[in-house]
């Protein structure tokens, strides 16, 4: 039968066809462009640092995101800093020591400490940074953890006084944190452009920013701590794709991929040029519930709903591993309280809630959709309520509207997401009991134990209140705590002194070496 | 004399087994949001699962054939909506022959046709919500000038011919002339385009809900298993494969047959 299909013919099938092609491979060659001038040369002490995001700016005092303090703790120092066991330890302070109550807090500075661009760091550069974080016109996101802060003053180069309205055992913490980092005053008063410029103490100085691309900095020479860093360039590489971040990774591409998940996770451990960094982070990945709308205002329906998910299947299938939890505190910090026997899991009686509950709607299942794991979890949650009988969809949202619908205006049913921590347990819980939060869960007896809490310097008493507040939230579930997941890097094998800190989030690279 | 064109019977015969098969889906698999976690990422030809299983342990067949109704929808959908948009609007700016609407009508479809398809169905999802009707609409949309040129012009180059003059003439009544004169010769080359945009859009259906505009998770799409299938590349490389060798099949067999009508027509004119 001759053909008589014409050179057009076909052609238009086939274009398509390999456009499908093209869509199943398109994700394979991103890396090659970012590492290509940088990749290699393993002798030499440098360092390629695969991160999943970019940050949105480098001056901490502007943002919240994790990405910039992940980043920018190699530039800048702090007064204090967060220790291997979770002691506060010095850093640009050197002690510290409190007056009238926990009013007055002195701290003596570090001496011969130079920032990047050479000025001398001393109390006036403290008066100024913090400053900038309580300044009103400046507008930090993290101002409110320094609200309790009457005034900062110098009384002598070496040495800074800070006057509180009340005793606020935060403090410490906050100071401890990435956002409290120090700047140089008279940058400071000259406008610098902290945000795409950043000039810090630390021990790495800033060479170059590619904006969704990559962070560049090299060895801070003059670094008060002795002999450190060891390496002499470090660049952070934003690899958006889990997947090419193992592939990058186990092709010597870069030295550290963050934030491994399944399935790369399986496939590195049994890569032989591979290490896996195992932590805890400080996450608490919950099913938040807003507790204002019907059905689920009703303490019998979140209880149900509670029963209705199987945890520790969710941790291990969507998060690669974790511990549950059963309230609003990590597995790993030491306020945690274990309230995991309150509630069991038991579709039945679910199911039977669910067949005698009126929904006057479905329930929604919002989910951010740019991290991976929240929506393979959100996946399962939906599975398991629908098998009990839950009238549930679900519904992807951009990450910008989560924030701004789901987490600012309450406007969902339920959502899924995860609750990083902070150095103070107020950091996670400051407002939950009251209705400012996105859950909406109003509970007075919890929002006076946190408010006293914060007040309270005796360590045990702050224990007990916090037991109190914890307790309440396991019993009421504001959300379905699900549970806290395991933290994995990857790294090259001849990788040597990798530390993180879990409840920051943040890599301390200044005892990272290549073993020889 | 003609001969049988096996190719294009072929194509069609996979085209109505594909819209069977899925329309049968519900009686042909199982549920395709069952999770048997248990039995991840099964291969294909276990026993229960034809197709294997993929990472949460769902039947492959079963999402393959429920996915398959959306593709058939949205393309067919969309094709539809051009098909009625563009024809009617094509036909009657061939016959009118106002000047001014018919420059208005072109700057309308050079504005369409110039807007990236990808950008409007991102614009369409923010307002309405992403969504597998909205995709529908937006390609159906997107499509219409295609088929209005093509109408305008079968139908302008009708008007001109002698037997159409002499239609006239003698006083047919215009709906008359329409249907015995216009119909069999714009609605075939309509027809050509719109078998290859609904090919087109079985492409962009599954492009989009990759992207995570069309269909929503946990329901099935061709499109969200290739975007859940590509972390597993590795492990399970036929969770890639199938959904878009089925795409690229369809897609293909609709391409084709508008190719094989459109050489027909050529011959037959």
């Amino acid at each position: 039968m001759a053909n008589v299909i014409g050179r057009r013919t076909g052609t238009g099938g086939m274009v398509i066809l390999l456009g499908v092609l093209v869509l199943l491979v398109s994700t394979a060659p991103v890396w090659a462009t970012g590492t290509a001038e940088s990749g290699g040369d393993g002798s030499s002490s440098s360092l390629v640092f695969g991160l999943s995001g970019s940050p949105d700016t480098l001056d901490p005092h502007a943002t919240t995101g994790t990405l910039t303090f992940q980043t920018m703790r190699s530039v800048y120092d702090t007064l204090l800093e967060p220790g291997e066991d979770g002691q506060l330890v010095p850093a640009l302070a050197t002690s510290w020591e409190s007056r009238d109550g926990g009013l007055v807090w002195e701290f003596t500075l570090r001496q011969g400490v130079t920032f990047h661009d050479g000025s001398s760091f001393d109390a006036a550069d403290v008066v100024a940074s913090l400053n900038r974080l309580r300044d009103e016109s400046f507008g930090s996101p993290s101002a409110f953890e320094y609200e309790v802060i009457e005034s900062v003053e110098a009384p002598a180069p070496d040495r800074v006084v800070i006057r509180l309205s009340e005793p606020h055992a935060p403090l410490l913490a906050t100071l401890a944190s990435g956002w409290s980092a120090i700047l140089p005053s008279e940058l400071i008063q000259a406008g610098h452009d902290f945000g795409s410029r950043p000039v810090g103490t630390g021990p790495f100085r800033f060479v170059e920013w590619v904006r969704d691309n990559r962070i560049v900095l090299e060895r801070n020479e003059d670094y008060w701590m002795d002999g450190r860093p060891y390496l002499d360039r470090v660049e952070f590489l934003t690899i958006t794709e889990q997947s090419v971040m193992a592939q990058a990774l186990m092709a010597g591409q870069i030295d550290v991929a963050d934030l491994v998940v399944e399935p790369e996770l399986s496939m590195l451990k049994e890569a032989p040029n591979v290490q896996i960094y195992e932590g805890t982070s400080a996450l608490v990945m919950v099913l938040a519930m807003n507790t204002q709308r019907p059905p689920l205002d009703q303490l019998r329906v979140r209880r149900a709903i509670n029963a209705a998910i199987d945890k520790q299947t969710v941790m291990d299938t969507a998060y690669a591993g974790g511990e549950v939890v059963g309230t609003f505190m990590d597995v790993g910090n030491p306020y945690y309280v274990d309230f995991t026997d309150m509630y069991q899991y038991d579709p039945e009686a679910a199911a039977a809630v669910a067949a005698d509950t009126e929904f006057d709607h479905e329930l929604v299942i919002s989910v951010p959709q740019n991290y991976e794991p929240h929506v393979r979890a959100a996946e399962l949650y939906h599975e398991m309520l629908r098998q009990a009988g839950f009238p549930v969809r679900l519904q992807l949202v951009e990450w910008s509207t989560w924030l701004s619908d789901v987490y600012r205006d309450s406007q969902f049913d339920l959502t899924v997401i995860g609750h990083t921590g902070k150095l103070d347990p107020d950091g996670r819980l400051a407002r939950y009991g009251t209705a400012d939060t996105y859950v909406q869960w109003e509970d007075p007896p919890t929002a006076e134990a946190i408010r006293e809490a914060r007040r309270e310097s005796d360590p045990d008493r702050r224990a007990e209140l916090y037991t109190t507040a914890l307790e309440r939230m396991a019993r009421q579930l504001p959300f379905v705590f699900v549970g806290t997941p395991y933290r994995y890097v990857g790294l090259d094998a001849d990788l040597r002194g990798f530390v993180m800190d879990s409840q920051l989030d943040t890599f301390d690279l200044r005892n990272l070496r290549f073993a020889e | 004399m003609r001969r049988i064109d096996w190719g294009l019977w072929l194509a069609v015969a996979v085209l109505v087994a594909g819209a069977a098969a899925s329309a049968a889906a519900p009686v042909l698999a199982g549920d395709p949001l069952v999770q048997r976690l248990d039995q991840t990422l099964q291969r294909p030809g276990t026993p229960g699962h034809l197709l294997g299983t993929d990472a949460l342990g769902r039947d492959v067949l079963s999402r393959l054939l429920h996915g398959g109704r959306s593709s058939y929808i949205v393309s067919l959908g969309s094709a539809l909506i051009a098909g009625i948009i563009g024809t009617t609007v094509g036909m009657a700016a061939g016959l009118l022959r106002l000047r001014g609407l018919d420059r208005v009508l072109q700057v309308a479809n050079d504005s369409v046709l110039a807007f990236p398809t990808v950008l409007l169905a991102v614009t369409v999802s923010l307002v309405f919500g992403p969504g597998r009707l909205q995709v529908m609409w937006t390609l159906g949309i997107v499509f219409s000038p295609v088929v209005y040129r093509v109408a305008r012009l079968e139908t302008r180059r009708t008007v001109v011919q002698d037997y159409y003059r002499v239609s006239r003439l003698m006083g047919t009544r215009p709906v008359a002339r329409a249907v015995l004169h216009l119909v069999p010769n714009v609605v075939p080359q309509v027809l050509v385009q719109l078998a290859s945009l609904a090919a087109l859009a079985i492409g962009t259906e599954a492009a989009l809900s990759f992207l995570g505009l069309g269909t929503q998770p946990p329901e099935p799409s061709w499109g969200l298993m290739l975007n859940d299938a590509r972390r597993y590349m590795t492990q399970a490389p036929f969770l890639s494969v199938i959904p878009g060798l089925a795409a690229g099949i369809l897609a293909f067999s609709l391409q084709f047959s508008s190719d094989r009508l459109a050489t027909r027509l050529q011959h037959n004119a």
